[in-house]
C-alpha cells in the first residue's frame, strides 16, 4: 500500500502544483521515444548481438491512457474504497496502483489489444506495423470513448500466480464497437507472419488494470472470493471513461503511435 | 617659298643636298644626312624643326617604305616633336594608308601606341585600321594585343570600380528607390552599363565571331565581367544555349559554375521573368548541394520585381536551410541590408511628403519592415544556433545554449523537447551533457512545483541508452537531491536502493560491460557508481549521527553499504577510515581495527602507510595490550620498510609509545638506532631525525660518555655531506669532557671526509677550537693539514661525475682518439691564426 499512500501524499503536492504556472505536460513523443529501458539482461543482450537463430522480435499492441492529476486522484479514491472493502472482509492485500511507477512517478495505463507478440523475423515485425498503419488509415475510426463496467474485476497475474490485478473491464458497447474493429485489424495484419507462438484475441477479456494486488502474509489468493466481495460491495463512484485517439505498438524500445485518421 | 637657308647651314649640307638632287633614291645618303643632323642636334647646333623638315622630305621620298616610316615615327615619339594629341595618330594613319598591305608592323605598333594611351576611341580606330590593312592571317596578332589589354587592364578596372562604388546595401537602395519612383528596370539596367563595359562587350562580340572554338568559353567569361547584360545574354544564347535549351541538365552540367551564374545574373538584370525562373530551377537541380549563390541571385531578382512578400519568405527559408556559416552570413546580410534599405527608402519617401502612391502606403511598408528588422536582429542568435544544430544535432552544448536564448518557460520547454527528440544518445560525444539536458528539463518542472512531471521526466531519462555512466549518475543525483529538498528520506532511499541494486555477479557484469564496447547498456553498471554510494552513505550517516551507540536499522544499512562498497572494490581509503570510525563509535574498537586491517590489505604500500598511521594512532590509545600494540608496530614496519616507505612518523610514534610504557631505556635508544639504520637511504632527513633523538636521549639520560659509541656509529653510517655536523658536535662533546686530544683527532678524521672547500663548517669550528684550546703550533699544524688536504682532495670533476652519475662524454673520447691517429697528418686547410 506504500505506493498508494505515496500517491495520496503526492496529491497534496499536485494541489500545490495547480497554484503555480501551468506547464505543458511531458509530450507523448518523449515518453514514446524512450518507452522501454535498455534491457539489463545480459543473456538477452548477447542474443540480440549475435546472429543466433533463436532471436525473437517482440511487439505489443495496446491503447494508452495517461491519467491526469484529477484522474489519478479519482482512481486513488476507488482503490482506497476497495482496499477498505477487502480489509473489512478479512482479505489482506497490498495494493500497488499501476498509474505510479515503482519509483513514484506517474505512468500511463493501458488496455491490451494483444498479448506479447513474438516474431521470428524483424521484417515481419515491421510488416505488422505497416499493415496496422495502413488498416487504420483506411478505416473510418475516429477518437472514441472507452467506457468501463461499474464492477471491477480481479484477474490473476499470468507471470506471477501469487499476484493479481484489479481491472476495469471494458463495457460491452465499447467492445462491440471500435475495439472489435481494432481486433479485426490485428487479426488481418498478423496473417501470414512468422509468429513464434500463434495467439488468440479475447475480446471479452478486454480490460484496463489499475492496480496490482499482492497478498500480505498468510493470505491466499482466491479469485472467486475476491470477486464475490467486490461484487457485493460495488462502489458508488463513477468509473471514469477514457478518450482514445490512437493505438500504440511497441517497436524495439520505442512505442509507435498510430493516430486515427479522422482525428 | 620656304627659306632653305634656315636648314642648309654649311658646305657639307650643300654637298648632301647635291648628292640627293643627283640620286634621291639613295637611302644611305638620306640616312647619313639625317645622322649628321641628329648629331648636330645633340651638340645644340641644330633644332628639332630642322630635323623634322629633313625627315618629312625623307618620308615623302620613300612614302611606301614601312621602315622609313617606322624610323620617322620612333624619332617623333622619342623626341616628343608633336604637342597636339591627334598628331601621332595622324602620322600613323598616314603611314599605314601610304604603305597599304605591307603595313602590318605599323598597324601593330599603332595599336600598341593606342593601348598605351588608354583612349578607347583611339584603340578602336587603330584596331579597325589594323584589320583593314593587314591580311586575315595576321588579324590574330591584333586580337591578341587587344584581348590582353581587356583581360589585364580593362576588366579588373571595371570590377574594382564596381566593387568600390557599389556595396550591396547601396545597390539595394538604388533598386528600391527606382521601384518606388516607378521607373523602368530594363532601361535602368542599360543605363547602368558603363561605357567601358559596352566597349569591351562590342569587341568581345566581334571576337566571338572569329575566335577559335576552344576560346569561346574563356571569352564568354570575360564578357560576363561586363555589365552589358543584353550582349552577355545574346552571346550565351548564341554560343552556349543554342535554342535556349538550358533546361536539359546534361547540356549545362559540364559548363563552369561561373558561366551559369553569369547567365542567371544577366537574366535577372534584364528582368526576363519566365526565362529566369526556368533557368533557376535547372540550376537548382544541378547544384542541389550548394545553391546559396543561385538563391541570392533569385532573391535579388525578386527584389527587382517588387515581389517583397515572396522575397521575405524566400530569405527565411534560405536561412533555415543554410548548412555553413559562410552561407548563413551572406543570406543574413542580404536580408538585413534589404530591410534597412526598404525602411530607408520609405523614410525618404515620407520625407518627400509622399505618404502613399498608387502602389504603396509607405508608412505601412515601413512599419512592416521595421518589425521584420527587429525580428531579424532579435532572432539572429537563435538562427545561428539553428545552423549549428543542423550541422551537428547531437551537440548537446549547443542545445543547452539554445535554451538560454529563450525567455519564457514554455519556449524553453519547447527547446528541451525538440532537443531530446532529436539527439541520438549514442552519438553524443561529451559524457554527462545529455544527462544534464534531461536534468535541467526536469528541474524546470520541479522548480514550478510540478513534482510529478519532473519525476516522470527523471524516470524516462533513466530509460535512455546513455553510453556513459556519468549521465545516469547525474540523473539519479539530481532526482535524489530534489527529493531530499522535499524531506522525504524514504523516497530518497527507495531511489538510491533502486539505482544501486547489485546484480548477482557484479564483477562478471562489470567485466562484460568493459569488454562490450557499448553493446551492453550503461544502466547495468550504475551499481558501480562511487558518487551514488557516497551519497547514500552520507545520507545514512547523517541520519544516525544523532543516536551514537544505538544500533538502529539505519546503522545496519550503513554498515551494509560500506560492505557493498568493499565488495565492489569501490571503497576509498578515506571511506575505509570513516567506516572504521563508525564501527568504533557504535560497536567496539576491536571491530573497527578489523576494518583497518581490511583496508590495509586492500591498498598499495604508499596508501597503507597513511592507514597504518591512523590505525596506530588509534591503537596506542586503545585498550589493546602492550604486546598487541607492539605487534601492530612490528607488522606495520615489516610491511612498509621493505617497500622503502618513509616511516618516520611510525618510528616516532613507536618510540613515544615505548617511552610511555618503560621510560627512556637503552632498549628504546637501541630501537631508535636500529630504526635509523634500517630506514631507506632515500630519506636522509628522517634518518637524521632518528639519530638526533637517540643522541639527545642518551646524553640527557645516560651521560655524555655514553654518547661516544653512538656518535661513532652515526658518523660512519650517514652520508659524508651530513656527517661533518655530527663530527663537530662529537668534538664539542669531547671538549666538554676535557678530552682535547680526542677532540682534535675527531676533527682530523672529520676533515678527511670532505675536501676543505666543502667542509667550511668543520674548519671554522676547528679554528675556533684551536684558538680556545690549542697553541700557535697546533694552529699551524691545522693550517698545514688543511693545505695538504686541499692538494690531496682536488676534485677531479670528470672522475666525480663518472662515479656519482655515470655520465661521461663518450663522443669526446672518440674524437680525441680520432685526432690522435691523425696527429702527424697536416691539415691542408689549416689557417694560421698567429695567436
Amino acid at each position: 500500500m506504500n505506493l498508494l499512500k505515496d500517491s495520496y501524499n503526492s496529491s497534496s503536492e499536485e494541489e500545490i502544483n495547480l497554484a503555480t504556472e501551468e506547464l505543458p505536460i511531458v509530450p507523448n513523443s518523449i515518453l514514446n521515444k524512450y518507452h522501454i529501458a535498455p534491457s539489463t539482461n545480459i543473456d538477452n543482450n548477447k542474443m540480440n548481438r549475435g546472429s543466433s537463430s533463436a532471436t525473437l522480435w517482440n511487439t505489443f499492441i495496446y491503447l494508452e491512457w495517461r491519467p491526469s492529476v484529477k484522474d489519478r486522484r479519482y482512481l486513488d479514491k476507488i482503490l482506497r474504497y476497495y482496499d477498505n472493502v477487502m480489509n473489512q472482509n478479512g482479505i489482506r492485500l497490498k495494493l500497488d496502483p499501476l498509474y505510479w511507477t515503482e519509483l513514484g512517478s506517474p505512468c500511463p495505463l493501458h488496455i491490451s489489444l494483444s498479448p506479447n507478440i513474438r516474431l521470428r523475423d524483424v521484417a515481419d515485425r515491421d510488416r505488422l506495423f505497416k499493415r496496422m498503419e495502413l488498416a487504420i488509415e483506411r478505416s473510418k475510426l475516429t477518437p472514441f470513448e472507452v467506457k468501463f463496467d461499474t464492477v471491477p474485476k480481479c484477474v490473476r497475474s499470468l507471470t506471477n500466480p501469487k499476484s493479481c490485478f484489479l481491472t476495469l473491464p471494458v463495457n460491452r458497447t465499447t467492445r462491440m464497437g471500435p475495439i472489435t474493429e481494432l481486433f479485426k485489424m490485428i487479426e488481418e495484419s498478423e496473417k501470414g507472419l512468422n509468429l513464434d507462438i500463434p495467439f488468440d484475441l479475447k475480446i471479452a477479456m478486454t480490460h484496463m488494470s489499475i492496480s496490482q494486488m499482492n497478498p500480505e502474509n498468510g493470505t491466499t489468493l482466491e479469485m472467486s472470493t475476491i470477486n464475490e466481495v467486490i461484487q457485493r460491495n460495488v462502489s458508488n463512484f463513477d468509473i471514469p471513461s477514457v478518450t482514445i485517439n490512437s493505438i500504440n505498438i511497441d517497436k524495439n524500445r520505442q512505442s509507435l503511435s498510430i493516430r486515427f485518421p479522422n482525428n | 617659298m620656304e627659306d632653305i637657308s634656315i636648314y642648309i647651314k654649311d658646305d657639307e649640307d650643300i654637298a648632301f643636298e647635291y648628292e640627293l638632287q643627283k640620286s634621291p633614291e639613295q637611302l644611305q645618303t638620306w640616312e647619313h644626312y639625317l645622322d649628321r643632323w641628329q648629331e648636330q642636334n645633340k651638340n645644340g647646333l641644330r633644332s628639332e624643326d630642322c630635323i623634322l623638315w629633313l625627315f618629312r622630305r625623307y618620308v615623302n621620298q620613300f612614302i611606301n617604305n614601312v621602315d622609313v616610316w617606322l624610323v620617322f615615327i620612333d624619332w617623333v615619339i622619342e623626341n616628343s616633336i608633336y604637342k597636339k594629341y591627334n598628331d601621332i595618330p595622324t602620322i600613323y594613319e598616314e603611314s599605314i594608308r601610304n604603305c597599304g598591305s605591307k603595313s602590318e608592323k605599323l598597324c601593330l605598333k599603332y595599336l600598341k601606341y593606342a593601348i598605351e594611351t588608354r583612349d578607347l576611341t583611339l584603340i578602336r580606330e587603330s584596331f579597325d585600321l589594323g584589320l583593314e590593312f593587314t591580311s586575315k592571317h595576321s588579324h590574330y596578332k591584333l586580337w591578341e594585343q587587344l584581348l590582353l589589354f581587356i583581360k589585364n587592364v580593362l576588366i579588373p578596372t571595371t570590377e574594382a570600380i564596381d566593387k568600390d562604388e557599389k556595396p550591396q546595401i547601396e545597390q539595394f537602395g538604388e533598386i528600391i528607390d527606382k521601384i518606388f519612383e516607378d521607373s523602368n528596370q530594363i532601361e535602368n539596367a542599360k543605363d547602368n552599363c558603363k561605357n567601358a563595359d559596352i566597349w569591351i562587350s562590342i569587341f568581345l562580340e566581334r571576337y566571338l565571331l572569329v575566335c577559335p572554338n576552344d576560346e569561346v568559353l574563356d571569352n564568354l567569361i570575360i564578357l560576363g565581367g561586363t555589365h552589358d547584360y543584353k550582349r552577355i545574354k545574346e552571346g550565351f544564347d548564341k554560343y552556349l544555349f543554342q535554342n535556349q535549351d538550358y533546361t536539359i541538365i546534361a547540356k549545362i552540367k559540364d559548363l563552369p559554375y561561373s558561366l551559369n551564374i553569369i547567365y542567371l545574373n544577366s537574366l535577372c538584370e534584364l528582368n526576363n521573368k519566365s526565362e529566369c525562373q526556368r533557368f533557376i530551377s535547372t540550376l537548382k537541380q544541378l547544384y542541389s548541394f550548394n545553391h546559396t549563390n543561385i538563391d541570392l541571385i533569385t532573391a535579388k531578382y525578386l527584389m527587382i520585381n517588387e515581389d517583397f512578400d515572396t522575397l521575405e519568405v524566400h530569405l527565411d527559408v534560405l536561412l533555415k536551410d543554410t548548412m555553413n556559416i559562410e552561407d548563413f552570413s551572406r543570406v543574413s546580410k542580404f536580408h538585413y541590408d534589404f530591410e534597412v534599405c526598404i525602411i530607408d527608402q520609405c523614410f525618404s519617401q515620407i520625407n518627400k511628403k509622399v505618404i502613399q502612391n498608387s502602389k504603396y502606403n509607405f508608412e505601412e511598408v515601413m512599419k512592416t519592415h521595421l518589425k521584420k528588422l527587429q525580428m531579424l536582429t532579435r532572432d539572429h542568435a537563435i538562427k545561428l544556433n539553428d545552423l549549428y544544430l543542423r550541422k551537428s544535432p547531437n551537440n548537446v552544448g549547443m542545445w543547452l545554449r539554445r535554451i538560454d536564448l529563450f525567455t519564457t518557460l514554455k519556449e524553453k520547454i519547447g527547446v528541451y523537447v525538440q532537443g531530446i527528440l532529436q539527439i541520438d544518445p549514442l552519438h553524443v560525444r561529451e559524457p554527462g551533457t545529455f544527462g544534464r539536458l534531461w536534468c535541467n528539463y526536469a528541474q524546470l518542472y520541479w522548480d514550478q512545483n510540478d513534482f510529478n512531471s519532473a519525476r516522470e521526466i527523471f524516470e524516462r531519462a533513466l530509460k535512455v541508452p546513455f553510453p556513459y555512466l556519468k549521465d545516469l549518475e547525474l540523473i539519479w543525483l539530481y532526482w535524489v537531491e530534489n527529493e531530499l529538498k522535499l524531506g522525504d528520506k524514504q523516497k530518497v532511499y527507495l531511489l538510491l536502493e533502486q539505482a544501486l541494486k547489485i546484480p548477482k555477479n557484479p564483477m562478471a557484469v562489470l567485466e562484460q560491460y568493459e569488454n562490450s564496447y557499448n553493446k551492453i547498456p550503461t544502466r547495468m553498471v550504475v551499481f558501480h557508481s562511487l558518487k551514488l554510494w557516497n551519497l547514500y552513505v552520507d545520507l545514512l550517516e547523517s541520519e544516525i549521527i544523532g543516536t551514537p551507540g544505538k544500533i538502529s536499522e539505519e546503522y545496519k544499512k550503513t554498515v551494509q553499504i560500506y560492505e557493498n562498497m568493499i565488495q565492489l572494490k569501490l571503497i576509498t581509503p578515506l571511506l575505509f577510515v570513516s567506516y572504521a570510525r563508525l564501527i568504533e563509535k557504535y560497536e567496539d574498537q576491536v571491530k573497527s581495527f578489523q576494518v583497518y586491517n581490511r583496508a590495509i590489505s586492500s591498498f598499495p604500500p604508499e596508501i597503507k602507510y597513511d592507514i597504518w598511521l591512523l590505525y596506530l594512532n588509534e591503537a596506542v590509545v586503545s585498550n589493546l595490550s602492550v604486546e598487541q600494540v607492539r605487534d601492530l608496530f612490528e607488522e606495520s614496519l615489516s610491511q612498509l620498510v621493505p617497500n622503502q616507505i618513509d616511516c618516520i612518523s611510525v618510528y616516532l610514534l613507536n618510540n613515544k609509545y615505548e617511552e610511555q610504557q618503560t621510560g627512556v631505556t637503552q632498549a628504546t635508544i637501541s630501537k631508535l638506532v636500529r630504526s635509523a639504520k634500517e630506514l631507506s637511504g632515500k630519506y636522509v632527513e628522517s634518518k637524521l631525525q632518528l639519530w638526533d633523538l637517540a643522541l639527545e636521549r642518551t646524553k640527557s639520560h645516560f651521560g655524555l660518555e655514553m654518547a661516544r659509541p653512538l656518535y661513532e656509529e652515526c658518523i660512519t653510517t650517514i652520508p659524508r655531506e651530513k656527517s661533518t655536523e655530527y663530527v663537530t658536535s662529537f668534538a664539542h662533546l669531547e671538549v666538554a669532557l676535557g678530552e682535547v686530544i680526542r677532540a682534535r683527532e675527531i676533527l682530523q678524521y672529520g676533515a678527511k671526509l670532505l675536501p676543505p672547500i666543502r667542509n667550511n663548517h668543520l674548519w671554522k669550528y676547528w679554528e675556533e677550537f684551536e684558538i680556545s684550546n690549542g697553541d700557535k703550533e697546533k694552529y699551524k699544524d691545522m693550517l698545514k693539514y688543511k693545505k695538504k688536504l686541499e692538494e690531496e682532495m682536488k676534485i677531479d670533476t670528470e672522475k666525480v661525475s663518472q662515479e656519482s652519475t655515470n655520465i661521461e662524454f663518450v663522443a669526446s673520447k672518440a674524437t680525441i682518439h680520432a685526432s690522435r691517429t691523425n696527429v702527424d697528418v697536416s691539415n691542408p686547410e689549416e689557417i694560421n691564426l698567429d695567436l
